[in-house]
Parts: C-alpha cells; sequence; structure tokens
C-alpha cells in the first residue's frame, strides 16, 4: 500500500500516479529500500539511532546536515523554510542561506528550494532551480512536493545535505 | 521445404480444431471460383496439401519431424515491451505493474508497399448540417477526390433518416461527375446513424479484398436515435470481416460515448473537432495514415489468467482510445511509420507472486498484412516478470512514465464523468479541480481553464456543460499524441 503524500489516499503498491489527486508518486514510493550512507552521520560524532528510512510520521525536531563539510543546520521553530543562497541584488531572501557552505560554487539557486514542516510530514519542493534538487539521488519535479524520511540525502544542485528527524 | 503452419496461419502445437479453422478460412479467401489475383491458385492448391498433413496425425509428426526448429521463423512483426517496474515484490497485497507493448513491421519502411485504398465516407446530411458544416464536408470530400491514387476506391454516402449511395464504390474514378453529384448535397431531415452506416459497409463489401485497406470513416454532427445497437452489432461484423471504422463528430451536439463504442469495436477511435474548418484537415490526415498500414485487423487475443487481473487497457498510437478489455482486444492498424502502442495495467494478486516468475499476459497478436495474400502466423505474446523479495531500484522507463503521466491526465476526467454521472457532483468537481492543477503545470493553460469552468458548471448546475465535456475528453486524450498532433490544440 503506498498513501500519496498531497492528498493521502491509499494506492496499491506498484501505481505510478495516485488516481485520486493525480501526484506522482513513483520516486518516493515506499516499496523501494534505499540504502542511506551511515558512515558519515558516525564520522562527525553524530550518535543517532541506525538510520531507517520510515515513512511514518513524526513531530520531532527536524536538522540538516551539511554531508562534505559536516556543519549541522538547525532548523528554527518554524513551518517553511525556503533554503537558498543571498546575493546583493535579490530582494526575496533565503530562510536559510547556505552561503557559508559554498553553495555558489556546487550550483545552488538564490532560490531553490523549499522545505515544509507539516502536521505528519515533512515535504521538500523544488522552486525551479537551475540545476535541479534531489532526494536520495532522484531529481524532483519542479513545484511538486515530496515527503521526506529520515536519514535521506537532499542535493541542492551538488549541494548535499543529509535530512534528520529527531524525536 | 514449405513451412505449412506459416501458411495456415497457425502456431505448431494448434488443436485439430484450430487447424481445421484456419483451413477453412484460407480456402474461402484462395478459392480458385473466388479470387483473381493471380498465382494464388496455386497457394490455394498448398493450403490443402497443408491440410491434408497437418489433419492427420500420422503424417503431420513424421513432416513435423522434419520441419526447422520455429525460431528460425520471423515473424514480420516485432515487439518491445517496456515494464513500469524492473520486478514485482513478494508482497502480501494486490499490486500494480504497467506494461508499455509496442508492435512494429519488420521490415524498413521505405521497403513496405503502400496498400491501395478501399473507403467509403459516410456523411452525414440531416437539416444541422446545413451552412458551415456541410460547406466544409463538400469541399474536403473534392479535395480528397482529387487526392486520390490510381488503384485507390472511394465511395461517398449520405444519410439523414435514410441513406443515398452518392457515389458508388469503383475502380473507374469519374472525377468531374463525383465532384458535381457531391455539390449537390443538400441537407434535410433527421440522423439516423445505422442507416448511413449499413449502406457505407455495403459500399466498401462491394470492392472488399484483403490486399486493400478496407475502412468507413463516419461524419456526423448530431444524436442517433434507437439504432444505436444495431448499429455496434454491424461495427462487430465488419471488424470480423476487416472493416475499420473511425469516426468523427462536429460541434457539441453527436453522442461521443456511442461513436467511441462502435469505432473501438472496428479498431479505430472517435475523433472530436469544434470548427468545422478542421474537417478538412481531419479527413487528410485520415487518408494519410490508412495510406501507411502496414496491417490491419490487427487483434491481441488474451488467455484469461485467474491470479493476474488485466484491469485496463489504452492504445497510444495510433488512434489514442481506451480499449475495453475481453479476452479479444480489437487494435486496429499498425502503421510502417511508426509502432502500435499499447499500455496495459495489470492488477496482481498476492497468490500470483509466490512463483519466482510471474506471467502477466499470455496469448497472441494476430494481423493481416495488405501486401500479402497469405494467412498470416499469429505472433506470440508472452510478457513475463520475475518476482524478488525487495523492490528493484531501477527507475521506471521514462517513455512508460511519459505515457502514464499523461494517460493519468485522460483518466481523471473519465473518472469526474463517471462521478458525475452517478451524482457526485463535489467529487468530480473536486477532481477537474485536481486535474487542471496538473494541466497548468504542463503548459496547458486554455484547457485548464475549460476544465475549470466545469469545475463551477458541476457545483452550480450539477453537470457539464456538453461543449466543455468534450474539450476536455479529446483534449486530454490528444496530450497522449506525439507533440503538435493533438486535435484539440
Amino acid at each position: 500500500m503506498i498513501i500519496c503524500p498531497t492528498c493521502q489516499h491509499q494506492e496499491v503498491a506498484g501505481a505510478l500516479f495516485c488516481s485520486e489527486c493525480g501526484a506522482q508518486l513513483y520516486n518516493m514510493g515506499s516499496l523501494a529500500t534505499h540504502n542511506i550512507q551511515t558512515n558519515e552521520i558516525r564520522k562527525n560524532g553524530f550518535d543517532a539511532p541506525p538510520p531507517m528510512r520510515s515513512a511514518k510520521p513524526t513531530t520531532g525536531t527536524i536538522t540538516l546536515q551539511v554531508l562534505d563539510g559536516g556543519q549541522v543546520i538547525p532548523l528554527a521553530d518554524r513551518s517553511e523554510f525556503t533554503m537558498g543562497r543571498v546575493s546583493d541584488e535579490q530582494i526575496i531572501m533565503p530562510d536559510i542561506d547556505l552561503t557559508p557552505y559554498r553553495a555558489y560554487e556546487y550550483g545552488v539557486s538564490r532560490l531553490h528550494a523549499v522545505l515544509k514542516k507539516k502536521k505528519e510530514k515533512v515535504t521538500l519542493m523544488d522552486l525551479n532551480s537551475s540545476n535541479g534538487t534531489y532526494v536520495d539521488g532522484l531529481r524532483l519535479d519542479p513545484e511538486l512536493e515530496v515527503s521526506l524520511s529520515h536519514g535521506c540525502i537532499i542535493s541542492l544542485g551538488k549541494l548535499r545535505l543529509q535530512f534528520l528527524l529527531q524525536n | 521445404m514449405l513451412d505449412y503452419y506459416a501458411l495456415l496461419g497457425i502456431f505448431r502445437d494448434a488443436t485439430q480444431d484450430e487447424i481445421k479453422r484456419a483451413y477453412f478460412e484460407a480456402a474461402q479467401r484462395l478459392h480458385p471460383d473466388k479470387n483473381e489475383a493471380p498465382g494464388e491458385t496455386e497457394i490455394f492448391l498448398d493450403v490443402q496439401q497443408a491440410y491434408d498433413i497437418l489433419s492427420n496425425p500420422e503424417k503431420r509428426a513424421e513432416y513435423d519431424n522434419r520441419l526447422k526448429p520455429e525460431d528460425e521463423t520471423l515473424s514480420p512483426i516485432v515487439q518491445r515491451v517496456f515494464y513500469s517496474r524492473q520486478s514485482l515484490v513478494r508482497l502480501n497485497e494486490t499490486q500494480l505493474i504497467y506494461a508499455l507493448l509496442e508492435w512494429k513491421p519488420r521490415q524498413n519502411k521505405d521497403e513496405v508497399v503502400s496498400p491501395p485504398l478501399n473507403i467509403c465516407l459516410v456523411l452525414d446530411n440531416s437539416t444541422s448540417m446545413k451552412g458551415q458544416n456541410i460547406e466544409m464536408v463538400k469541399a474536403s470530400a473534392i479535395h480528397l477526390i482529387r487526392s486520390l491514387r490510381q488503384r485507390d476506391i472511394l465511395s461517398i454516402v449520405t444519410f439523414n433518416d435514410r441513406a443515398k449511395v452518392l457515389i458508388p464504390a469503383s475502380v473507374d474514378i469519374e472525377r468531374r461527375r463525383m465532384e458535381n453529384q457531391i455539390r449537390m448535397m443538400l441537407p434535410s431531415g433527421g440522423t439516423e446513424i445505422f442507416q448511413g452506416l449499413r449502406a457505407g459497409v455495403a459500399e466498401v463489401r462491394r470492392n472488399f479484398s484483403p490486399e486493400r485497406v478496407n475502412h468507413v470513416v463516419l461524419l456526423t454532427d448530431g444524436q442517433t436515435y434507437g439504432d444505436e445497437k444495431e448499429a455496434l452489432a454491424l461495427a462487430e461484423e465488419s471488424a470480423r470481416v476487416g472493416i475499420g471504422i473511425s469516426g468523427l463528430g462536429i460541434g457539441k451536439d453527436w453522442n461521443d460515448d456511442f461513436l467511441d463504442e462502435l469505432a473501438s469495436k472496428a479498431g479505430s477511435n472517435s475523433s472530436y473537432i469544434e470548427n468545422p474548418q478542421e474537417i478538412q484537415d481531419f479527413l487528410e490526415k485520415k487518408f494519410k495514415q490508412l495510406a501507411k498500414v502496414f496491417a490491419e485487423n490487427v487483434e491481441l487475443k488474451v488467455q484469461p489468467s485467474p491470479n493476474i487481473d488485466l484491469s485496463y487497457a489504452f492504445r497510444v498510437y495510433p488512434n489514442a482510445a481506451h480499449i475495453p478489455v475481453e479476452d479479444s482486444i480489437p487494435l486496429g492498424i499498425i502503421l510502417h511509420d511508426k509502432p502500435l502502442t499499447l499500455l496495459l495495467e495489470f492488477r496482481v494478486k498476492s497468490t500470483a507472486v509466490l512463483k519466482d516468475d510471474v506471467s502477466l499476459l499470455r496469448g497472441s497478436l494476430e494481423f493481416e498484412i495488405p501486401s500479402k495474400a497469405l494467412p498470416n502466423q499469429p505472433m506470440r505474446v508472452h510478457i513475463f516478470q520475475k518476482v524478488t523479495e525487495k523492490a528493484s531500484l531501477e527507475p521506471p522507463s521514462p517513455t512508460l512514465v511519459q505515457a502514464l503521466a499523461n494517460l493519468n491526465l485522460y483518466r481523471m476526467q473519465e473518472t469526474a464523468q463517471k462521478e458525475a454521472s452517478e451524482g457526485n457532483y463535489n467529487e468530480a468537481s473536486r477532481r477537474l479541480q485536481h486535474l487542471a492543477t496538473h494541466l497548468l503545470s504542463h503548459g496547458e493553460r486554455s484547457m485548464a481553464k475549460t476544465v475549470l469552468l466545469e469545475a463551477e458548471n458541476l457545483q452550480r448546475q450539477q453537470d457539464f456543460s456538453e461543449e466543455g465535456r468534450k474539450k476536455i475528453k479529446y483534449g486530454t486524450r490528444a496530450l497522449l499524441l506525439p507533440a503538435g498532433k493533438g486535435t484539440s490544440r
């Protein structure tokens, strides 16, 4: 059984599109077992429980960890975060500025993606970025929300972040 | 040594019944009293010889021993399959898998001879056609007559309450007389499709030949009353003898469900046009398509399987249409320049994935090739997928995802229409709003607007507008066609 992230409709395993709202399901199918890299977490002394990919709703705090540097970006108590990099001639600023993490070099757009904390899940949506947003290596369609689960790797262009959920 | 199985168009493991049936069919077609083509009498004698041997178990066994293995005989059609998943998962619940099947000629397209046409235009000549509609029909018909090739046959039937053969089917084309006949068409009376269809099919049958593309094109702008059943039965009968039927509806008042069903029984589809200006374009495309036919009367025979439910079938190309799933699925034609593409949805029950391999579909593809007088050996179709404990990580084939994404939109409007007809207006309206969102993200602004308008209509008047409903149906269907070929854009 797959639950559609957009409308919570139940779909038969293997469905590629939600029959209720038409949302695309296939790049986050709960059927798929993903291997996630755990060595980076351990190396940086992050004492997380063995990461398990679970589609269960969670209510904990969320953090992003930069994979290439190990820095942890805590996410304050808000429900929506736009991610990108600050540049001079820009009016709209991203909530999370990734400039310190060599965002420009890695091809992060000024407004790259948005992370939304909802009641039951956390979602990510690409904001028509130039170099694309990837979750576990799969490119997201622009302006289409997908659910995130603990341990998944988000790539904004080439900047890789690991998404962590703590209860 | 002659392959008698191929000659009769049957498999090597055919039963005596199948051999008998194939023999009768071939004999009827090739009987010296009937056929005109040179050389066919020799083939007829071969067919008899084939039957003599294959119907006798002893002679057949001896013949089988001398026959070269089957895989050395090549089918004239090649098949390609794309799957939505590279494996099924051993799950304790029902799961879905999609397969996109493609069939195309083995020969290069330059080597294929384009077959002569035997087409009847069945034109609605009722009062409602008056004005621009009939004028455009006349102009288009005259245009077609001028473009006919040497061996093509075109007949024209007009109908209102009754049918009239305006131009009888004939190999000799008298262009000027035909054009004058067309100019004299004068609309009056009601719309009785069965009358027109019957006369049209009769015209095509007069010159029926397996070497031609035999087809009826029906043009109408109105509802037919009370004769739907007879018309559908006639379509089925035509399909059996090898005559295809396509429909074209003009404006908003015709019955698309009926015309679709009629055409799908005969392996084609119905199309919708808003403006009479598009009539000529439609007819020209239709004729061009029919002149590119490589195989016709293509039919997929499916052996039912208890654990697998073939739950949805959609022909993506040519003549996009949702096809009702039966044991025998009429698919129409294979063109020589582009594969026949069929998208299938399978519901796999948990009892099916206990083994390591699952047969999703077993059956055969039957077809006739106009450029060959002989019956063709059907092609075996067997689609299967392995079963694994864990899901494979390979992404689905992009070709399939693309087709499915567009089909998804078509199915949403299908569901919305069903919901509306059952009285669930709120659900239908909500679904249309979802559909509009997706259309917008596909860049289909004007269609999204039409969809939103209908969502409103459903809320307010508890009904679709006829025009909007057709626009949405044929518009979303057109999204499935290769870019730029949509009929409603």
